[in-house]
Order: structure tokens, then sequence, then C-alpha cells
């Protein structure tokens, strides 16, 4: 801080220094939601549910866990995105016709600022893992009801299915100039044949690329600039390589928005929203 | 002139003088006042004095004393008619500002417009009006003259500020939070004045440490949660202004 005279430049200013020290955002409540319960028929196809965590007064993002209540893994036809709130469910086999409890743990990322462990509760550290009431910022979980039933009568059940992903591709934003990469993870296919994905960028195509081997779409630095601040249609197939002994391939088509933003706007709102901040951890700033 | 003896035409004679009779106060050979300084220097706000050597005549005290008047010569008054009227004097009347006590006058200019070079003298008369009763016909002489200048301690004035606390906070914390900061005296003000009354608004800004551990990966940006709101007077005790205090904020 310097301090010094408004009318007399000369004057030998003052200089007090000082630190600030700016804390990630604590949460206060983490509230998961309601209990979910639904139905699927068995061979109907890809399914999925996805739902929201209510965090206060923080916006952190999390990692996802589920098992069944009783502490089993889940069935190979279910599924949650690690990182999203995303559950799936795809079979036809009607053995797998059942009453499944799923629970489902979302853990914020706030874990990352968590202090050293020394068993001596500080109070005025929030992040003081020895803090008894901490865990309940950080995790919580809630369970989701499945019920599985076997096919109507008379329904015929695929041979083959299509080929998805989880979660399902959503859409993607990213600021001009900057570069960009998203992964949409591993394509599933029920029948477990080779799944080839195409993306067809459009006008995008002049700054965006596909990688087949992380299923990632790409963008280099520098590749877009203010010009091409526009939201650009993509679309994304899945096909598998089934034979016509299956009633041949599956496909899947996911449309999708990619939006190339303005950077000054995009960062005023980002930060506006104080969402920027919580991606970082402790700050010491010497003023 | 007539011999008493001679009984000669020429017994008689004459010749004319002519007898002048003068004040002797008037005509006493003067000696000037001298200022002890030709030139002397003194803040505003400060109490000045000006010591100078007394006058005197070939008859030392013969007069009963003498009398001393300052008087203005040159400077940013200069062109300012005298109060009194009397055309051949310029400038304010120094007896408002300047006091004579024996061999000095002390004074203290508190307005922004004695800051200069100001030139005076010193007129001595040989002569005590508080008891000359009658005696009026006294002659007077001057000083040499002599710079009084005045300069304005706040162009060198030293800010001491407060120490300021460390700051500990939280992203989304429930701000803004706001922090006091109207402490800061100066040199001049504490000198002639209460610590804040002299020098004016204060300026507040920050900068960053140059020696710190501090991370900074954006730290431009990240300064849209500090800032200061207002350019404070730095006087904490001061009824008008400013009219809200001067914080520090943080806006997270």
């Amino acid at each position: 801080m310097h301090t010094g005279l408004e009318l007399y430049p000369s004057a030998v200013e003052a200089t007090t220094d000082f630190k600030v020290t700016i804390l990630p955002c604590v949460v206060t409540t983490y509230t998961p939601p309601t209990d979910l319960s639904f139905t699927y028929a068995v061979g109907q196809g890809h399914r999925s549910i996805s739902w929201s965590f209510a965090q206060v007064p923080c916006s952190y993002e999390a990692t996802y866990t589920a098992k069944l209540v009783d502490g089993t893994s889940l069935p190979s036809f279910m599924k949650v995105a690690a990182r999203e709130p995303y559950f799936s469910i795809n079979t036809k086999e009607a053995s797998s016709a059942d009453h499944y409890q799923i629970e489902v743990t979302a853990t914020l990322d706030n874990t990352l600022y968590l202090s050293a462990e020394d068993g001596v509760f500080n109070p005025l550290d929030p992040f003081d893992p020895d803090n008894p009431d901490l865990a309940q910022v950080f995790s919580n979980s809630f369970t989701i009801d499945v019920t599985l039933i076997e096919p109507p009568a008379g329904f015929v059940v695929p041979r083959n299915t299509e080929p998805y992903f989880v979660p399902k591709p959503h859409d993607l934003e990213f600021n001009a100039g900057e570069a960009f990469e998203h992964s949409f993870g591993k394509a599933f296919d029920l029948e477990i044949h080779n799944v080839t994905v195409e993306v067809d960028f459009g006008e995008a195509r002049k700054f965006a690329s596909f990688s087949s081997l992380t299923n990632s779409i790409l963008v280099q630095p520098n590749a877009t600039d203010i010009s091409d601040v526009l939201v650009y249609n993509v679309k994304i197939t899945l096909t598998d390589d089934a034979g016509a002994d299956v009633d041949g391939p599956g496909v899947t088509e996911y449309k999708i928005k990619l939006s190339v933003n303005d950077p000054l706007i995009a960062d005023k709102q980002l930060r506006d929203k104080n969402e920027v901040y919580q991606k970082y951890g402790k700050f010491v700033y010497d003023l | 002139m007539e011999s008493t003896y001679s009984t000669h035409a020429n017994r008689e004679a004459s010749d004319d003088f002519t007898l002048t009779l003068r004040d002797i106060c008037w005509d006493l050979t003067l000696t000037a006042p001298q200022a002890a300084a030709a030139t002397q220097t003194f803040d505003l706000w400060q109490t000045e004095a000006v010591n100078f050597n007394a006058m005197n005549t070939n008859l030392g005290d013969y007069c009963f004393g003498f009398t001393y008047e300052l008087i203005y010569v040159d400077g940013p008054f200069a062109a300012d008619p005298h109060p009194s009227g009397d055309a051949s004097l310029v400038g304010p009347d120094l007896t408002l500002t300047y006091t004579q006590t024996g061999l000095q006058y002390t004074g203290t200019p508190v307005t922004f417009n004695w800051l200069g070079t100001h030139k005076y003298l010193i007129r001595g008369t040989n002569g005590n009006t508080a008891t000359a009763g009658n005696r009026r016909l006294y002659n007077s002489i001057d000083s040499n003259e002599f710079e009084i200048v005045i300069i304005n301690p706040c162009l060198t004035s030293t800010v001491s500020a407060q120490p300021v606390s460390d700051y500990l906070t939280t992203v989304l914390a429930g701000v803004p939070t706001t922090w006091l900061y109207d402490e800061a005296t100066d040199s001049a003000s504490t000198t002639y004045g209460d610590g804040y009354d002299r020098c004016g608004a204060r300026k507040h800004y920050l900068t960053d440490s140059n020696n710190s551990q501090t991370q900074y990966p954006d730290v431009s940006t990240h300064r849209r949660w500090l800032g200061l709101n207002y350019l404070a007077d730095g006087d904490p005790a001061d009824p008008v202004q400013p009219s809200t205090p001067p914080v520090v904020f943080f806006s997270l």
C-alpha cells in the first residue's frame, strides 16, 4: 500500500507491505438430489439419467462413483461417468431383470485444497481435514433405484444395438485463440463390436480436428481468432462393425454445438460468476 | 559694536550674521538599523523570527529611544495598495502578521498566498513616540533590504502510514469486505498541525512487492477484486471530508 499526498507528488510516500491470502471457496452445504427411481425394460437400448447436487456458495466440479448398496460393483451394463452426473444403462439380457439399488457418491474437487492432516483441528483453517464437520461439505451420496423388467411378450430383442458414449456428448465451448481439447471417452457397444467414430465439423473444420485414439476434439492454440467467434454445428457418428448377419451396423448420431467465444466477454462472464477462482488453490499476494 | 572710549566717527561698526535654531533630535546623525540576515527561509505555518541590529545616533539615545517599523518592499504582495492609503507603501498591513519585541520581529504566515520571496526593510526613527510628548521632529533611516523566503513544507513532507494487517479471506466469503484505511499522517502536518490537516488529500494505490513469494498466474485480472474506492483526506477526525470512509475493498 502506497500512501502519498494527492496535491504534492514530490512528497515522500509511505509504503506499507501487507499480504492478502485468498483461500478457495468454502462449501457450506452440499446437498444431494432426492433419490431417483426408474424402470428399464430389457432390450430397450441405451438409457440414461442425470442429476444435480446443490452446493452453496461454490460451484466446484466433482468426481462421481457408484456401487450397489450392498457394496458390490455395478453390473457391466450400468455405467456412471466419472466427471459428470450421468448414469447409463443398456442391456438386452433377460437374465438381468432385477431390482437394483445404486449408491452414487459425489466428491467435490475442493478436496484438492485439504491441508496436511496432523490430528489437531484448526478452526481457522476451512480446509483442515481434522475438522469433524468437514466431510459433509466435500462428499455426499444418494440412491438410484432401477427396476429391470423383462421385455414385453412378443418383443424382439434386437440382434445388434447402437454404440454410445457415456456420458452423452453435450455442447462445448472455448475462447478464441485458446487451445481446446475434449474427450468423449470410450465408445461402448453392447455387442462389443469395434466402433468407428467420425466427426463432421462443418464450418469448424478449419480449426478443429478429431483424434480417434482418444476420441477427442482438438483445437490448437491460435488456430482461431476473434473472426471465428460463432456457434458451429458438429455431428458425431458412432458406427459399429456388425455384419449383415445381425442386421447390419448399429449407428448413433450425436449433434452438438461447438461455440467459439469472444475471450473478453467470456472471461468477464466467467469471473462475474466467480467460477474461475475456485480453480485455484491458496494464493498469497504481497502488496 | 561701539567703543565707549573713542569719540571718532568710526567709533562703532556692525557685522551681520545668521543664527539658525534647530531640533537636535531631527538633525542627529543616524546609523541605520541592520537586518541580522540578508535572506531567511521559513516554512509556511512556521513562526518566523527576524532579528535586527538597533539604529543609533551620534548622541546615542539622546532622544529617548528609537522606533522601528517593518516595511514591505517587493514580493507577491507588491501590487497590493497599502491598507493605510499611504501611496508610498505597498503590501499588507504587516502589523497584523508580525509583532516586534525588542530587536526582533516574529510572525506566522498561514495562507498559501504568502508562498514566495518577500523583500522588506526596517525603518528606524530617532525617538520614542510613546514618550515623545511634544517632540515630533524625529528623523528616520531605513535599513538595508532583506529577503524572507516562505516555502511550502508539503512539497517535501514525508507520509507515515499505519501498519496494515495481513488479510485472510475466502472466495465467495460474503464480500465485499472493507477495511478502514485513514491513518496516514505527514510530517508537515505533524509539525504545523494535527498530523493530517495541512497538505490535503491523500492518495493510495497498490503495487505488488517485488521480493514476494507470490504466485501471479493472472495478476491483472485478479486485481478486479482488490481496489481502493477513493482518495482519502487521511484525517479520521475530519467531520467534513471524506463523506465516506476510505477503504481497501475485497470483492471476491
